[in-house]
């Protein structure tokens, strides 16, 4: 497991040592073969109920950067889980960023690397190829995967491709998409030439 | 295509009419640099790196005015890139209904058109439309089925195999009487 320091400011020794003392309490750090490796920010500080301010993870598998995580606070929940605020996760691909989700509010659960939310979120694929806007996710950070049992929007880059629905889930990886109600789409398939008004 | 016998040269035009001029499929959106179509359906699978799209349940596109299509379900092969767009391919399925309004040359009014089929197959290189599995085309002039009915957007053509076409029964008896208004002595066929 290694830590690494974060952007923000300079950390004394006791400051470092307590946030490693936080995280092991808190069984954020069960092991090597955990694939996660968290990356605690410099600024962050715990509070009386274990809640972390400047909370960023590195996620890892199959010794390879897949994801990296960043909340501006991350706090112990009694089903295990952490509640995080103002999550950015950025999913990475043989080193090159793939897509950013963020969400203002969501539950992660390091165990099973999930993230859960009712909340609205945002997936921004890299390079601006596209967007997806929604409310409510599941996100497998292994699989790379996505779903949402609510209303979305998603629209490729230069409004190429556009999409509303309710329901979806979202194969990151392998750039498919399964709509599961209420499909609106505009596609870019081009009708006969000559009735073009 | 047609029988040779002196009504089905009056029927000719027609029948021609019913499948050959100006199929109003417009496209519904503009998108950045190319046109967008309008889909709705009940659920949907998209492949972005193949660009496979499956819209499956309730399809409809639909262009108010020019164009409708319902099936059950549609598969649209989108390419790349907007300068391959001609290259799509559409297949629809399953209680396939093709709604189209054209202009006949010669009139204003516009024309109803309605062709169903089991399966219909678009595909963009050649502009043809490919309606099989009991396919069927009705308008006011009448309706015509065959076994293959193609339909070549391009040249404004329209192909039938084994094709049967019932004329509207008005339509029949305007153009009756019509015949026999020509071929009657008083009548401008005289002349």
């Amino acid at each position: 497991m290694l830590f690494t320091h974060g952007s923000r400011g300079t950390a004394g020794r006791r400051g470092v040592f307590a946030v490693v003392v936080a995280a092991l309490a808190a069984g954020w750090v069960n092991g090597a073969e955990k694939p996660a490796t968290a990356l605690p920010a410099a600024s962050r500080t715990n509070s009386a109920d274990g809640e972390i301010r400047g909370w960023s993870l590195a996620y890892h598998k199959d010794g390879e950067l897949k994801a990296k995580l960043y909340g501006a606070s991350a706090r112990p929940l009694p089903n295990g889980a952490r509640e995080i605020r103002e999550l950015k996760v950025e999913t990475y691909r043989d080193g090159e960023l793939q897509a950013t989700l963020t969400t203002p509010l969501c539950q992660y659960r390091q165990g099973d690397d999930i993230v859960d939310s009712t909340n609205t979120f945002t997936i921004q694929l890299a390079e601006n190829r596209g967007r997806l806007e929604g409310e409510g996710f599941h996100f497998l950070m292994g699989a790379k995967e996505v779903s949402s049992p609510g209303p979305f929007s998603a629209n490729s880059s230069g409004g190429r491709l556009q999409l509303r629905g309710v329901g979806f889930h979202f194969r990151l990886e392998a750039g498919q998409m399964i709509v599961s109600n209420q499909v609106q789409a505009l596609l870019p398939i081009r009708l006969p030439k000559r009735f073009t008004p | 295509m047609f029988p040779d016998c002196s009504l089905s040269r009056m029927l000719r035009p027609f029948c021609a009419t019913l499948l050959l001029t100006g199929a109003a499929f417009a496209p519904g959106l503009q998108g950045a640099d190319e046109v967008l179509t309008p889909f709705t359906a009940d659920h949907s699978e998209h492949d972005f790196t193949t660009g496979l799209h499956h819209l499956m349940g309730n399809v409809d596109i639909n262009v108010p005015g020019l164009m409708r299509l319902q099936c059950d379900d549609f598969r649209g092969l989108v390419p790349a890139s907007s300068a391959e767009a001609t290259n799509a391919v559409m297949t629809a399925a399953g209680q396939v209904r093709l709604h189209l309004t054209s202009k006949p040359k010669g009139t204003n009014a516009p024309v109803q058109f309605l062709a169903m089929a089991d399966q219909a197959v678009y595909t963009g290189t050649n502009e043809m439309f490919v309606l099989t599995g009991n396919p069927k085309v009705v308008s006011a002039f009448g309706t015509l089925t065959g076994s293959i009915i193609r339909y070549d957007v391009g040249a404004n053509k329209a192909f039938a195999e084994n094709y049967r076409f019932v004329p509207n029964a008005t339509l029949l008896t305007n153009l009756l009487d019509r015949a026999r208004q020509k071929t009657s002595p008083g009548g401008s066929g005289s002349k």
